[in-house]
């Protein structure tokens, strides 16, 4: 288990040994055993100055691409802790039904959340 | 100054009893995972074969959070440095626990053998208040039991 | 499909920080950040005040004024427009102005109930006394003291430059949401804006104030006495402002404006010029209670 904890990998290297899908089973695969849900979460809060930037946005309109940018990063960590769960199941290989929710904490803050079903298919 | 002061007091007392009820919730919160551990939970339906079962029944556990001084100045600060709202991950972690917790427990007391397309869902409660830097957030689980 | 149950570690979705590190890291980065913007807008501030027409000047004046007044509106104040103390008191701070030269706005002075001795300047021109002062003013020369130390804030525009910075300090405190209301707001930008002057402001007012009283009476005696006095009632309550603000302690302030005053061959003593009877009932007349 403490093995897993101290190779905290970056996404990319996990991705490959691990199937993640949105469907409840892998296609062309059949789950042999599950390991129960697997979650992972963070909040992020973006600083002072892309508040700024972000106000003087809202008046005319547009993507606000700064934001855009931490929720990504902070929808990939929270996939990245969702998958170091699955890591520490020890025979997980694929993560079905994967759902994303995002829920303004608190002014400023915002906590993406990741959840699964942890698999072992073959 | 006399402003500090009260801020002094609160942010001690906040920190104080927040991380101490904190640490105490981790240990419930521990020990009933392990209790509840041998009943499986997992977010997929009826598109995999169903467990052999005579009976099903939906169960929802919820739980409303708030946070303490300490963590909501923390936070503020966060919110001008950016970046990760540590003290808030705790929270938010207790929460989702103590709900998914409650679920299952009900579940267990009906006799559960597996609860199925379990769904986790949060929103944000504090309305107006907000504003003010408070934090109130129901998170709730639910999922289909089976017997 | 068996299931495989798994206990997880506490720190895959829980950061693994103190929170008192945390909060530690926060105001460290806050503090540092901070003390640069306040660096820069100081510097703004002073460029804008020194660029600033006394059309400007006056009309920030003039908002705050109006703020300030209609918040402190005590019974005195009602009834200051038929006072003729402010007038006395616009003269003694005009006398220190050689013939010929005026201030660039025209001053105003209002006096104001409070339990505190002091006096203060806003933007614009607008001089407050408190009513305590002129109760505890033992003579002309100490109360032209404290008058022109204002006065010397003004010329040196230093309200001006305060201003700027807690402008943008409320800003912030407002973005951060540890600002009330917005009279709050206000409040804390008058007590900004009042108290915001550094050590070597003081220092230069207080210069500026031993030259305009040597220059009046031809000495700096009993000129200090005020602070002297304050010096010996050190176990009254000490003025909020004081504590806050960078007003140098009274005693070093004392011993610098008395080296001040013998490096530059001034005279530092002489008589004492009398206050005018009554000072501190309105319009010089006997106080109804």
């Amino acid at each position: 288990m403490t093995s897993t904890r101290n190779s905290r990998a970056p996404l990319a290297n996990r991705q490959s040994q691990l199937i993640l899908t949105t469907l409840e089973s892998v296609p062309g695969k059949e789950i042999v055993q599950h390991y129960g849900l697997v979650q992972g979460s963070t909040i992020r809060a973006k600083h002072v100055g892309r508040d700024i930037a972000a106000s003087f946005k809202n008046l005319v309109g547009g993507e606000l691409k700064g934001y855009t940018e931490l929720l990504q990063e902070a929808r990939q960590e929270a996939t990245d802790r969702m998958i170091l769960q699955a890591q520490q199941t020890g025979g997980a290989n694929a993560i079905v039904n994967i759902r994303f929710a995002t829920c303004s904490v608190a002014q400023g803050a915002a906590e993406l959340f990741a959840y699964g079903t942890a698999v072992k298919v073959q | 100054m006399e402003n500090l002061i009260v801020f002094a007091i609160l942010m001690a007392l906040g920190y104080g009893v927040g991380s101490y009820r904190e640490k105490k919730h981790y240990e419930d919160i521990r020990r009933r995972e392990k209790q509840t551990l041998h009943v499986p939970m997992m977010n997929f339906g009826a598109k995999q074969p169903l467990p052999q079962a005579q009976d099903s029944a939906l169960f929802v556990g919820s739980v409303v959070i708030t946070s303490d001084y300490f963590k909501n100045f923390s936070a503020s600060l966060r919110n001008l440095v950016g970046g990760r709202v540590t003290v808030y991950e705790t929270l938010i972690d207790r929460g989702r626990r103590e709900a998914t917790l409650r679920m299952k427990e009900q579940a267990i007391a009906w006799g559960a053998t597996e609860i199925l397309n379990v769904r986790l869902e949060n929103s944000s409660i504090s309305g107006q208040n907000r504003g003010k830097g408070q934090v109130a957030i129901e998170i709730i689980a639910y999922g289909t039991a089976v017997r | 499909m068996d299931y495989i149950p798994t206990e997880f570690d506490d720190d895959i979705n829980v950061t693994p920080v103190h929170p008192l590190i945390n909060l530690g890291y926060l105001l460290g980065t806050v503090f540092v950040f901070g003390l640069v913007v306040f660096g820069s807008l100081g510097a703004i501030g002073a460029h804008l005040a020194a660029h600033m027409g006394p059309q400007t000047e006056a009309n920030i004046g003039k908002a705050l004024v109006g703020d300030f007044l209609e918040d402190k509106a005590a019974p005195a104040d009602l009834g200051a427009a038929e006072d003729t103390r402010p007038e006395y008191l616009k003269k003694l701070i005009l006398s220190f102005y050689a013939t010929g030269s005026k201030p660039r706005l025209p001053l105003q002075v209002y006096i104001v109930e409070d339990a505190l001795p002091n006096a203060f300047i806003l933007p614009g021109g607008h001089i407050f006394v408190t009513s305590t002062l002129l109760e505890q003013a033992e003579s002309e020369n100490e109360l032209a003291f404290v008058l022109a130390h204002e006065l010397g804030h003004f010329e040196a525009r230093d309200n001006l430059k305060g201003l700027g910075r807690s402008l943008v300090f409320i800003t912030l405190a407002s973005l951060l949401d540890f600002g009330g209301s917005s009279s709050g707001v206000i409040n804390s930008t008058i007590n900004l804006s009042s108290m915001s002057y550094s050590r070597t402001q003081e220092a230069q007012a207080d210069a500026f104030a031993l030259r305009a009283v040597v220059q009046k009476y031809g000495h700096s005696g009993n000129s200090l006495d005020f602070f002297r006095r304050l010096e010996q009632q050190k176990d009254l309550p000490v003025p909020e402002i004081e504590l806050l603000s960078s007003h140098p302690l009274t005693e070093n302030r004392i011993e610098s404006l008395e080296k001040f005053a013998r490096d530059r061959g001034m005279k530092t003593t002489g008589p004492a010029t009398a206050l005018p009877e009554r000072l501190e009932c309105p319009s010089f007349k006997p106080c109804p209670n």
